[in-house]
């Protein structure tokens, strides 16, 4: 069933062209907060920015005060985890990779 | 697209409340700002959008759907603003969880998130699933689902076989949105089906065999 649970691991997917092979590297912490940052504006504000404007400005929201706050949080919600970059090839292999993922967190917990 | 029944409930059980009026709110037009949002010191109406946002008197945002089949309110962007109060927020991931320890992979589109979470989800059965698209993140470091529904692509065909051989007009309909988009025609409308529940259930729970608690636990 789809539920909560306590963040232990981040695992980044990064796509390259380059190789045929995939491989899980650690990775520094600014490095997903600036991916969380960027994705963020990319993926929720820049759709409905009008609207984002316009909530800012009539006091319902304060965008730049979120973002702000959407940085302390994931500091904070980050801290302690264990973080990954896992580079995928172009027409990568999910079965393969999913089992590599698995071993590694399944190494890492038991 | 998020799920209105699923999500209502799961934003309240956070401490989150909206409410969501099929009505016009009275509004005296005063102030105006870009394209058609006009303020009246208390309600923000988007003649645009079709919505009109306020605060109750008890704080709680209350938002107005004007047409109930051409509103499009920024609900995400509300729920997300509500969340950061409840020193929580958004991330763009999938993940799972095991033994209670959530995983995620936070990727920009089209990297793989979907894909991983089947495979991860066909490889183990006792992995359960967290989220598809979007993770709610607490600064405790707690990991929330986020009910959304599940965008499906050209590319994720093969993750859904059964589906699709029951739906042939939509895996035609994916495929030629991968043929237009190998010769830069304009696609967008034909490239992603998001909604499978139809078919699944929510959040495809039925073809994972995995279940949904909108009230958390």
């Amino acid at each position: 069933m789809a539920s909560k649970g306590k963040l232990k691991r981040v695992y980044l997917l990064t796509k390259t062209s380059l190789g045929s092979g995939f491989k899980i590297t650690p990775v520094n912490l600014e490095v997903i907060i600036k991916h969380a940052y960027l994705c963020i504006i990319y993926d929720l504000l820049a759709p409905v920015m009008q609207d984002a404007i316009a909530l800012t400005s009539f006091g319902f929201m304060d965008v730049f005060g979120d973002l702000q706050k959407h940085l302390e949080v994931l500091r904070e919600s980050l801290k302690g985890c264990e973080l990954y970059n896992v580079i995928l090839p172009r027409n990568a292999n999910f079965n393969k990779i999913a089992a590599r993922i698995l071993s590694h967190i399944v190494d890492k917990m038991d | 697209m998020y799920i209105f029944e699923e999500v209502y409930p799961f934003l309240e059980n956070l401490g989150i409340k909206i409410k969501i009026l099929y009505k016009s709110p009275p509004v005296k037009p005063a102030n105006e700002i870009l394209e058609h949002y006009y303020f009246d010191g208390k309600v923000m109406l988007s003649t645009a959008k079709k919505y009109a946002i306020e605060k109750d008197d008890e704080g709680n945002i209350v938002v107005y759907i004007l047409h109930p089949r051409r509103a499009n309110p920024p609900l995400e962007l509300i729920f997300w603003d509500q969340l950061l109060k409840q020193n929580a927020t958004f991330i763009h991931a999938s993940g799972i969880v095991r033994k209670g320890d959530a995983t995620i992979f936070p990727a920009w589109p089209e990297s793989g998130k979907t894909s991983l979470l089947v495979a991860l989800l066909k490889l183990d059965k006792s992995l359960m699933m967290l989220s598809d698209d979007y993770v709610i993140l607490s600064a405790s470091g707690d990991a929330y689902p986020y009910p959304r529904l599940f965008a499906v692509y050209s590319y994720h065909t093969s993750l859904f076989l059964d589906y699709f051989k029951k739906r042939p007009l939509d895996l035609f309909r994916l495929k030629m949105a991968h043929i237009l988009k190998k010769f830069n025609i304009p696609y967008s409308r034909l490239q992603k089906l998001s909604i499978l529940q139809n078919h699944y259930g929510y959040l495809g729970h039925k073809y994972f065999e995995i279940g949904w608690q909108a009230k958390g636990n």
